[in-house]
């Protein structure tokens, strides 16, 4: 056996430019794969984490991926708002646990503001945990902002700044609320969800923001604007874009989410987070099983490569084939030089590909998690490495074999010979 | 004392192909060098190899050094060769991804030798052996082997067929490659070094000026129809 290893790496460091080369290739092709799945995973927890702990959200009448895209993930904007009286109806529901309004519609040089009330910290964190301010405080009183962390980071914003929102979310708003400067009173910790680039107001806060614009011409800003514009709705009274729900029995979810449907005093859709993503996955789920197929087709490139080449070399080696045989090696003893060499290289990129995949994460995690909020986990084994581990290497030891079996029948039929 | 008996044998590579070899009776005796020699295609590469026991006969029988090929194991066969017999070819005998050293100790790895315990005693011995064979050991062990000329390649080769104690050695034309005085010069050393070890010799060759050299020149064809 040590023979058989030793022959194999000798011959390997013969030929080190194209096995170096051929090498790079293939780690390449796997670290691909290794990356790719986490990456996709890895966007699917951020998803799930930042969709929260509500159970239901209340929302005017949509569809329910409509209403987790913009209630939780703040991708686009309600088209209605739901009022006063609807609030108080909830929150007076037997079976509620807990209900927290949110109104959007503003924002702080291109960060979303979130109008809501102080429970929203209590019950929207992290699972059970509450949000908690890294610095000041989070009372939403007046005229207070809370800060997310990005959005305190990026805008270089300490508690007791003073900032002015600006009506509708596009970046370049120029309708600012410039008559209601809030005071920045704290800055949240991080939490790697959306919440870190959102501004939170109280709801009496917003309402005086508006109603202190009554005397603007709304229609040059018609692009910026999205709740506001096509309703007459009072400013002196809250508008509300979306309740999140708590649930005193989980149980009940699909029973409650119905009942509120049917019952409500306005028209709206009682949407389901979890369910929700489920749906968003599944229109990307293709998604899915094209990551599958190139998976599958890179270690096919992968391993007739090793094949190919092992093949093209079985020719130029027939001669040292016949040395081995000559000193005494058994068949299988040449056979498993070559089978050896598929399988050196192959297990070298996987290992080389694993670890090279969880070097670049390392270095990359910090930029993925600041730039786009995905959170990746670092585990040294991810749930899907195994399947590739073992997948790749009966792919190395099928590209391994086949050349070493050739050459195993090759010898046996020639003998000593180099011609046949 | 007899090396190598060959009774009753024929081989053939397929029922349709040329080559067909029959010898019905065949000895060669300890000390002795045996040139064969004949027409291309008359099998004369194709009986070493039926010798070497990497191939098979389809009747009779091959004893080399007491043992009879066809009765061993395909193990048993490959140790044989390790250790009984020195095989040369025409050319390219060396694993190029060897050093020389390592080149002349394969058949020592692989029957794990004695001598691969004791590396003074496994340097002194292919040192000593490299420099009958008029190779200088301090500059080629070290050497990738494609830098070696071909006469020297060949010499290597010797080396390693004798390394391990051979009492056969088979050779296969070896100096087809080389010009006639380096043939010469080959044939010398290895015979010394046949001498000195007691191994006999097995060569084939189709290179007339050589069969002087041999204590026996036999043509393939005779030994085919030597039926008598």
């Amino acid at each position: 056996m040590w023979n058989i290893l030793r022959l194999a790496w000798a011959s390997m460091r013969y030929r080190v430019s194209s096995v170096l080369f051929q090498g790079v290739a293939i780690t390449l092709a796997l670290l691909l794969v290794f990356s790719v799945y986490r990456v996709h995973d890895c966007l699917e927890d951020s998803v799930a984490r930042a969709l929260g702990p509500a159970d239901l959200i209340v929302a005017p009448r949509d569809s329910e991926l409509n209403i987790v895209l913009y209630a939780t993930l703040f991708v686009g904007t309600p088209r209605h708002v739901l009022s006063p009286k609807l609030y108080e109806q909830l929150r007076t529901h037997p079976d509620l646990d807990w209900v927290v309004p949110v109104s959007l519609g503003d924002s702080l040089r291109g960060f979303r503001v979130v109008a809501t009330e102080p429970s929203y910290f209590a019950h929207l964190g992290r699972g059970s945990l509450p949000i908690v301010p890294a610095l000041g405080q989070a009372t939403l009183q007046h005229n207070r902002a809370v800060l997310g962390a990005n959005v305190a980071r990026k805008l270089h914003l300490q508690p007791g700044a003073e900032v002015v929102v600006s009506h509708g979310v596009a970046e370049d708003s120029s309708h600012l609320h410039d008559r209601h400067p809030l005071v920045v009173e704290g800055v949240l910790e991080k939490t790697l969800t959306p919440v870190d680039d959102l501004v939170f107001i109280g709801m009496d806060a917003q309402a005086a923001l508006h109603k202190g614009d009554d005397h603007h011409d709304h229609h040059d800003h018609h692009d910026h604007h999205d709740h506001h514009d096509h309703h007459d709705h009072h400013h002196d009274e809250p508008s509300y874009s979306a309740f999140f729900v708590g649930l005193k029995d989980q149980a009940k979810l699909f029973q409650l989410s119905r009942q509120i449907q049917e019952q409500a005093l306005e028209p709206v859709s009682a949407a389901i987070p979890g369910l929700a993503v489920k749906q968003l996955w599944k229109i990307f789920g293709f998604v899915e099983k094209v990551l599958f197929w190139v998976a599958l087709a890179v270690a096919l490139v992968c391993g007739s490569s090793i094949l190919a080449f092992m093949i093209a070399g079985l020719h130029q080696r027939r001669q040292e084939a016949a040395v081995l045989r000559a000193a005494g090696g058994a068949l299988w003893q040449v056979s498993a030089v070559f089978l050896c060499e598929s399988l050196l290289l192959g297990f070298g990129c996987l290992i080389l590909a694993w670890s090279g995949g969880q070097a670049l994460l390392l270095a990359f995690a910090p930029f993925l998690e600041k730039k786009m909020g995905v959170y990746l986990h670092l585990g040294w084994m991810h749930h899907v490495d195994l399947p590739i581990f073992l997948g790749a290497l009966l792919v190395f030891v099928l590209s391994g074999l086949i050349p070493a079996l050739m050459q195993y029948l090759k010898s046996q039929r020639a003998g000593l010979g180099v011609s046949s | 004392m007899v090396v190598l008996k060959i009774e009753n044998l024929a081989f053939s590579w397929s029922p349709t192909h040329a080559t067909r070899i029959q010898i019905p009776h065949f000895e060669v005796k300890t000390g002795e060098s045996v040139c064969l020699y004949g027409t291309s295609g008359s099998g004369k590469s194709t009986l070493l190899q039926l010798l070497s026991g990497a191939l098979l006969p389809q009747q009779g029988k091959i004893t080399v050094v007491g043992q009879e090929i066809s009765a061993l194991s395909e193990g048993e066969r490959n140790r044989l060769r390790s250790c009984k017999m020195g095989i040369i070819f025409q050319q390219f005998n060396l694993v190029p991804y060897l050093s020389v050293l390592d080149n002349i100790i394969l058949p020592l790895r692989f029957s794990n030798h004695v001598l691969l315990r004791d590396r003074r005693a496994l340097h002194e011995r292919v040192c000593s052996l490299l420099k009958r064979l008029g190779l200088s050991p301090q500059e080629l062990l070290d050497q990738p082997v494609d830098q070696l000329s071909v006469g020297q390649q060949q010499r290597v080769a010797a080396a390693r067929a004798f390394v391990a104690g051979a009492e056969l050695i088979l050779a296969d034309e070896p100096t087809s490659a080389l010009d006639p005085d380096s043939a010469h010069l080959f044939f010398d050393l290895m015979f010394a070094e046949a001498r000195s070890s007691g191994a006999s010799i097995v060569c084939v060759s189709h290179d007339p000026s050589v069969r002087s050299l041999f204590s026996k020149s036999v043509p393939v064809s005779d030994l085919t129809c030597s039926s008598l």
